[in-house]
């Protein structure tokens, strides 16, 4: 899952990416408004974390910009404004969350998860395809009840495999949406990566679950 | 502390003076009466007393004629009467008064007491007596007295003043009342404005009093009230204002020291990554502790605490101390600083709080002036000049920058913000007897001025 952060205050905003990083999120941050609602412009992100007093361009004016634009990425305001006022104001410029610094982390990472599953429109914190399960509130992975250990970066490729399983997910939006632009370049990483997955995942199973669409991307699912 | 009620020194007031007035109607009235009552009777009295004198004749000797007395009705039991010759002898008495005598005053009138016993008015009528046949008329003067019982008169007296207190008192009563309600009605408004004063709720701004019915004395506090209220209406929005703000200043450095202290938490990391996250805390600590420390010193400021002591300062090595901790950081940012203050400059001040000042211009120019700028401190001008390369100032904004945590539209100036550093130094300046002034200069340098107050800024 990718995460837009923009907040203007440098050890929050480093610390958060880190965190998130760790969580493994694919992470991009910007400490204004108007790199942060370019950055929003260029990418697919999964959910942009916002904070409202920024330089250059109000945290309110990048959301609304970007509503006007028809974009509906899922937004969570991140701010030190707590009044009632300022909620409801921020929630109906059409951000989905809004939560009050300081926050716990672990709060901020449930209600990230809760928009990811809005995105894609689940509501179990389980994705279950075939014998697989993977739990998005541990992050873990297991395949006909035996754990599977994954790399951070590993499990953010099945999570957005799971979240969109029985589609083709092309390799463009895989790479939106489990690498951010500090990740290493290259364009063999995606499919070292998928080979790392696969391995982990169908080794010793009759049935097959991550498949390459020549052209296309991959599918996770049972086989048609 | 109430001074009685308003209702009842009014009433209290007016029945008190128609009360007055009402008494010295009354008596006026009952004086008239009495006077008119009492002169009516002393005439019935005299009208008798001629009757009776008509009835004494001289021939050769006094005569009075008895009979004739009586026949006109003066000889009964209720009228006494006695007539005497010039010789003072008795020519005649009425029977009623058997062998008594009468007083004989000097006055045409006296009130006696009746042999009887009872209350009686006196009448004496000194008179030449009638004579018809004699050649040789006497010369005195016949004295007669009548007396009457008052009975009746003191009767009618008695009426006319117990009519007199009765009209008197009931109309005092009815006067009292109808001034009490009248009152009550008049002063009903200030009840009502004392209600609606009442009903204002102090957590929601913009009440006002009603405007509808008040008479135009309470018109005038009305409005006054209203005007109070406005004008607490807007310290209070600015009290709110300005809390939220700290609020927000505290918030988001606490929310980056939980953010960095949760995430370093979640897992098992290297002494290295510890010890950086611990001195990233701990910066932040310390920016936060300053902070608390600069707001609790406004507070005091405000509340009057703060005791100016001074002495000699040298300014140039007070300057390059309240530089030294910005050093490093503009020095990285590629900032020039000039200390042009001359070695000799020495101001008697409170060197902690212009200390406080001079570090908070300074932090603020380093913070704020674009990368690779200048600056400056100087004092041949005033008594201190702290000038940067700029960014400029707008003009608009130039005063603002002294608000208390006052922000710059973030969209137009690049999200400035003043905090509370310059409001402190300001009100530090101002607790020296200093006035403290920003300017954005020609080519966009920025200059903060501290002057002795008297002393204008010399433009430029």
């Amino acid at each position: 899952m990718r995460v837009l952060v923009v907040e203007d205050y440098a050890p929050l905003a480093t610390s958060l990416a880190r965190g998130l990083r760790e969580e493994g999120y694919a992470v991009d941050v910007s400490g204004d408004g108007e790199e942060g609602l370019w950055f929003a412009r260029q990418n697919p992100y999964d959910v942009i974390v916002l904070d409202l007093m920024l330089p250059k361009l109000d945290g309110r004016e990048l959301l609304r910009r970007l509503r006007a634009e028809g974009n509906t990425v899922h937004v969570l305001i991140l701010t030190a404004l707590d009044a009632v006022a300022d909620r409801v104001a921020g929630l109906d410029l059409g951000a989905d969350d809004y939560l009050v610094k300081p926050f716990a982390f672990d709060e901020l990472l449930a209600r990230l998860r809760v928009q990811v599953r809005r995105a894609y429109a689940s509501v179990d914190t389980t994705l279950r395809i075939a014998d697989l399960e993977v739990d998005t509130r541990r992050r873990t992975a297991r395949r006909g009840g035996v754990v599977i250990a994954l790399s951070a970066r590993e499990y953010a490729l099945l999570e957005y495999l799971a979240h969109r399983a029985g589609e083709v997910v092309t390799r463009t939006e895989l790479w939106e949406h489990v690498y951010d632009f500090a990740a290493e370049p290259g364009s063999n990483v995606l499919d070292v990566y998928v080979g790392y997955l696969r391995r982990k995942l169908d080794d010793g199973h009759a049935i097959k679950l991550i498949h390459t669409r020549r052209g296309q991307g991959y599918v996770l699912g049972e086989p048609a | 502390m109430t001074r009685g009620s308003l209702q009842l020194r009014l009433t209290a007031a007016l029945v008190v003076v128609v009360a007055i007035g009402l008494a010295a109607l009354a008596l006026a009235m009952h004086d008239a009466a009495e006077a008119a009552i009492r002169g009516q009777h002393d005439r019935a009295l005299l009208g008798r007393a001629r009757a009776l004198a008509a009835l004494v004749e001289y021939d050769e000797a006094y005569e009075f004629e008895l009979a004739g007395a009586v026949a006109a009705g003066l000889g009964t039991a209720d009228i006494y009467f006695e007539v005497w010759d010039p010789d003072h002898r008795v020519i005649a008495r009425s029977p009623s008064l058997g062998a008594g005598d009468l007083p004989r005053p000097t006055g045409a009138y006296l009130d006696v007491t009746l042999p009887d016993g009872r209350d009686g008015r006196l009448v004496v009528q000194r008179f030449p007596a009638f004579t018809e046949h004699a050649d040789e008329p006497p010369t005195g003067l016949v004295t007669l007295v009548l007396a009457e019982d008052v009975v009746a008169r003191d009767g009618s007296l008695a009426t006319v003043r117990r009519w007199s207190w009765t009209l008197g008192g009931v109309t005092l009563a009815l006067v009292a009342l109808v001034t009490a309600l009248t009152v009550r009605r008049g002063l009903r408004p200030l009840a009502r404005l004392a209600g609606a004063i009442d009903a204002i709720d102090p957590a929601k701004p913009g009440a006002r009093l009603p405007a509808d019915a008040r008479p135009a004395e309470l018109d005038v506090v009305a409005r006054k009230l209203d005007e109070l209220l406005t004008r607490l209406d807007a310290s209070v929005a600015r009290e709110r204002r300005f809390t939220a703000d700290v609020s927000h200043e505290l918030r988001t450095p606490l929310a980056g020291l939980r953010t960095l202290l949760d995430v370093t938490a979640r897992r098992e990391r290297t002494g290295d990554d510890y010890r950086a996250a611990l001195t990233e805390a701990g910066g932040i600590v310390v920016r936060l502790g300053a902070l608390v420390d600069d707001l609790l010193q406004l507070a005091r400021l405000d509340a009057g605490h703060v005791p100016v002591a001074r002495a000699p300062v040298a300014l140039r090595a007070l300057v390059d101390a309240c530089w030294a901790p910005h050093a490093d950081a503009a020095a990285a940012r590629g900032l020039r600083f000039d200390n042009r203050v001359a070695d000799d400059v020495v101001v008697d001040t409170d060197r902690d709080k212009l200390r406080v000042v001079i570090a908070n211009l300074l932090g603020n120019a380093a913070e704020y002036t674009e990368d690779g700028g200048w600056i400056a401190a100087d004092a041949s001008d005033a008594l201190l000049d702290v000038t940067d390369s700029g960014p400029p100032i707008p003009p608009a904004d130039l005063e603002r920058i002294f608000e208390r945590l006052w922000r710059a539209e973030a969209a137009r100036t690049g999200g400035v913000h003043a905090g509370i550093g310059l409001s402190l130094a300001r009100t530090l300046c101002e607790a020296l007897g200093y006035a403290l002034t920003a300017a954005t200069l020609d080519g966009g340098a920025v200059r903060f001025r501290i002057t002795a107050r008297g002393r204008s800024a010399s433009p430029g």
